[in-house]
């Protein structure tokens, strides 16, 4: 199926009279990293759930290496690993005993004389080697995904299928979960959710954007971050009103935002010509009592282009 | 840099805090400017909220002192809390409630207002949160980013100086965090904002000063700036022409350490002093008719320089 490990075509789910998914389509290339991104409640779970056979769709079909997730349905799963959004584990199974369990769920992916490494091996990577035997009422949040993540990664999945998995950890936590994301690249296949979009920025080579139960955008994370050229970002301090207000009435700046961080002023301006930002730099600098901390065409985020792209969505 | 001309609006002194062995805090200082955005930051159970606690009133310090505009919290209890708004962690509201009668609730206890003041001072918290559309809608048809901002608007409508915010921003979509980081912005010229969040990019964006708490004491204080760019700086500039009157000019300055010439046209400055180099950097090119196309200092992300400083605490 032209190396996709999981294709979604016209995906419908309805909950009553609430229709969730609305003609989904996805093409999740073999061995990417791909974020699923969306507002809550646009159809993120839903659709992980349907892939994963927890949830039938009302129409359409999924595939995960070729094989349709309902009429093949053992088959499919057999390779795909899941974190679902809010893992809970039984209170008094040890990490071990968590692992052990899920593995025996995957009867052939781990034979048995191997499953004692295997969980050895998983918990050394997630950083759970020394509470291994410890019981997982214990654990802390970020213990408690690292070893989600651990389970969903026990059958030796050819992809992994993550629910917000960075969702309500700290920094160090977050950092943790993206490090074992990083180090899977080009060995497993991951599609995952998540709202910190300057973690996908970094780890992820594809997206798709689902708003209303439709994907309103996906591609290279490279095609949605094309700035904007008309937009300059300047740090500055000193310059006067006035200054300020004479640029303004300039037909080559046609908007100024300017934001206050401790003594200095963040300036975003939008300009008219191929000669209007030296101008700028020209009229500043002309006063003596204005420094410049930081001069260049505004940066494109993938936060800005996802924001752009629901908001459009909600409008149309 | 910053003059200290005025007392800060939250200044806490060796502050120390045991449940019963375990001790929380184990000497927090913190001087929180008036008017600045302030943002909290640590690993979970590092002490955020604890600390937020003792200057709401709603903890007592096992040691040390902490004030709010000059009012001592434990001694001054009453006055201090009246110039504070607080949202705590997970707040919770009564569901049948509107948008309008949470407010005007909040405010009743709080204000000592004729019914028409206090009308007034609720429409306009809600006008300034964004709410306005939703001002008659129930507390439980609302979206996660619009509860949020009801409960920023629930500390706000009481006008305190001080706004205190524990993890606004978690648990949201980037449309919902979006909002919220404008409503702070909004805020930022009416009141001193001290917040917590594990959100580092968001602290970037609108933050004009961090602290890092680890264990129970801070482990890192300042302006955003100086945890993104050291006193020795290396500022890139990128250059269409004319440059060498420029770099022969630098070259003699105290200020500058190296300048190197790279072969796409870009020139690396290393400069041990920030001031000068924004007052004079740019300055020199475009005074020599060097045609600027951009200008920036290399960063470090705010995420690399917390994961130093916690990471570097954990193994001392």
């Amino acid at each position: 199926m032209r190396d996709l490990a999981l294709e979604v075509r016209g995906l419908h789910k309805h909950f009553g009279k609430t229709e969730v998914l609305r003609d989904l389509d996805l093409d999740v290339p073999i061995h990417s990293i791909y974020g699923f991104l969306g507002p809550n409640g646009a159809g993120k779970s839903t659709t992980m759930k349907i892939v994963m056979g927890l949830l039938r769709p009302s129409a359409g079909r999924a595939y995960v290496f070729g094989r349709d997730v309902h009429r093949d349905g053992p088959a499919a799963r057999a390779l795909v690993g899941y974190l679902p959004q809010q893992a809970r584990f039984h209170p008094y199974r040890t990490c071990r005993e968590v692992l052990e369990f899920v593995a025996r769920l995957y009867p052939g992916r781990v034979p048995r004389g191997a499953l004692r490494d295997r969980t050895d091996e998983l918990l050394e990577n997630v950083g759970l080697a020394e509470l291994a035997d410890r019981r997982t009422a214990g654990l802390s949040g970020g213990e408690a995904q690292r070893l989600g993540l651990a389970q969903a990664l026990v059958s030796e999945p050819e992809l992994l299928i993550l629910d917000e998995p960075a969702a309500a950890l700290d920094p160090e936590g977050r950092r943790d979960v993206l490090g074992i994301i990083e180090s899977l690249r080009g060995r497993v296949t991951i599609f995952y959710s998540t709202h910190i979009l300057d973690d996908v920025q970094r780890v992820s080579d594809r997206v798709a954007v689902i708003s209303g139960g439709r994907i309103v955008a996906d591609g290279p994370v490279s095609d949605l971050l094309t700035g904007n050229e008309s937009t300059w970002t300047l740090h500055t301090r000193g310059c006067s009103a006035d200054t300020r207000a004479a640029l303004t009435a300039e037909p080559w700046v046609t908007d100024l935002d300017v934001r206050s961080r401790g003594d200095s002023e963040i300036w975003s301006v939008r300009l008219v010509g191929d000669e209007a930002a030296e101008r700028l730099l020209h009229r500043l600098l002309l006063d003596d009592g204005v420094d410049i901390a930081e001069f260049h065409t505004s940066d494109h985020t993938l936060e800005d282009a996802y924001l752009s792209i629901v908001r459009n969505d909600r409008e149309h | 840099m910053t003059e200290r001309l005025q007392a800060p609006a939250i200044d806490v002194r060796g502050l120390r805090k045991r449940f019963g062995r375990t001790e929380v805090l184990r000497s927090v200082d913190l001087s929180v400017p008036l008017n600045s955005v302030f943002g909290f930051l640590g690993p979970n159970g590092a002490g955020k909220t604890t600390t937020m606690k003792v200057l709401v009133g709603l903890l007592h310090a096992s040691g040390g002192s902490a004030s709010v505009m000059g009012h001592d919290v434990a001694r001054e209890s009453m006055q201090a809390r009246a110039v504070i708004g607080y949202l705590p962690q997970d707040v919770s509201y009564w569901r049948h409630l509107t948008v309008r009668d949470v407010l005007a609730f909040t405010a009743r206890r709080y204000l000592d207002l004729s019914r028409r003041e206090l009308h007034e001072q609720v429409d306009d918290t809600i006008e300034l949160a964004g709410l306005g559309h939703l001002a008659d809608r129930r507390v439980r048809k609302l979206s996660g980013g619009e509860r949020q901002r009801l409960g920023v608007a629930e500390a706000w409508v009481g006008r305190p100086d001080v706004l205190i915010l524990d993890e606004p921003s978690s648990g949201l979509d980037p449309e919902g965090r979006h909002e919220v980081l404008d409503l702070l912005d909004r805020l930022r010229e009416h009141a001193t904002i001290l917040y917590s969040t594990h959100i580092l990019d968001d602290v970037e964006r609108i933050a004009d000063q961090i602290a890092i708490i680890d264990h129970g004491a801070i482990v890192a204080a300042g302006p955003v700036d100086s945890f993104l760019i050291g006193s020795t700086a290396i500022y890139s500039v990128g250059i269409d022409g004319a440059k060498h009157g420029a770099v022969d000019l630098l070259r003699t300055a105290p200020w500058v350490d190296s300048i190197e010439l790279g072969s796409d046209g870009r020139i690396e400055i290393t400069v041990n002093d920030r001031q000068h180099a924004e007052h004079g950097l740019l300055r020199a090119f475009v005074e020599h008719g060097a045609h600027v196309t951009d200008f920036r200092p290399t960063r470090r992300s705010l995420e690399d320089t917390y994961l130093d400083l916690v990471g570097a605490n954990d193994h001392g």
